[in-house]
């Protein structure tokens, strides 16, 4: 990348996110980063990378998270609506609402395939915004193809590209690929964050950490030599 | 309470290392997890 007049500390942040879209962490985890940049008074470019929190799922299947959850890990449903209830409390202050009874858990690699595609047609964000509502909000089936396609027209793109990618199994090497940098990077947990490739926030965290990295990337950029 | 999986490199905290930039390549810099961070693991569990 070349450098402006102006010096790397014009250049905008780029900050690169692992997440799944059934993970209700990464959810509150792009809530209260979109609010710490909107508050940043300096250029960041936002990446969004691929991840798979359950990727032996069947492709197309879906179970009810809940259960899904007792059969994995074999916890009491007190200690999840525990858990939902936490998170549901946290969301609410980040605007979110979480209804946790019917969420659904999937195989996420065709939902990712229209975060690719909506990448490709600068729509990156508002693509992972809508799944993660249609996730934990309208608790939407994100393994149907029929609704990530009508999600993909939702937000402008083609609904027929978007089947054609559904269809395809498009975009798969971008996903393998943005899952095998996450290994390479030793991440097995998810949201992570990593701000100009230096520093690094694992999960959901206050909107105070995401300032403070902000902070501190400016800090590195004004040590470096010109 | 689980606070973070992921430890691939450097786990120093940002108040040790924010005036001492390393050359690049670098290793990431963590900042330090709290309490309530939350994360999801690949064995089925958020915490």
């Amino acid at each position: 990348m070349s450098t402006s007049v102006f010096g790397r500390a014009a250049e905008p942040i780029v900050i690169d996110v692992w997440s799944d879209v059934v993970c209700p962490f990464c959810y509150l985890g792009h809530a209260v980063l979109e609010e710490s940049v909107a508050q940043f008074p300096y250029g960041v470019e936002i990446r969004y990378h691929s991840f798979q929190l359950n990727p032996g799922m069947k492709v197309g299947q879906s179970i009810r998270a809940d259960d899904y959850l007792a059969a994995q890990v074999h916890l009491p449903k007190e200690q999840i609506e525990a858990s939902h209830a936490h998170l549901t409390e946290r969301g609410a202050r980040s605007g979110l609402d979480y209804r946790f009874d019917n969420v659904l858990m999937v195989n996420t690699l065709d939902a990712h395939r229209m975060i690719h595609l909506a990448k490709a047609h600068g729509q990156e964000s508002a693509m992972v915004k809508r799944l993660f509502r249609a996730e934990f909000t309208e608790t939407l089936n994100l393994a149907d193809h029929a609704v990530l396609a009508d999600l993909a027209a939702e937000l402008g793109l083609d609904r027929a590209e978007a089947v054609t990618v559904l269809e395809t199994g498009g975009y798969e090497k971008d996903i393998r690929a943005d899952i095998a940098q996450a290994r390479q990077l030793g991440i097995s947990g998810v949201p992570f964050f990593v701000f100009d490739n230096r520093r690094a926030v694992s999960g959901a965290q206050p909107i105070e950490t995401f300032r403070r990295a902000l902070d501190l990337i400016r800090q590195d950029r004004a040590a470096q030599p010109a | 309470m689980q606070s973070s999986t992921a430890e691939p490199t450097i786990d120093e905290t940002d108040d040790q290392v924010s005036d001492t930039p390393v050359p690049a390549p670098s290793p990431l810099i963590f900042l330090e997890p709290v309490d309530d961070a939350g994360v999801c693991t690949t064995d089925g569990w958020c915490a």
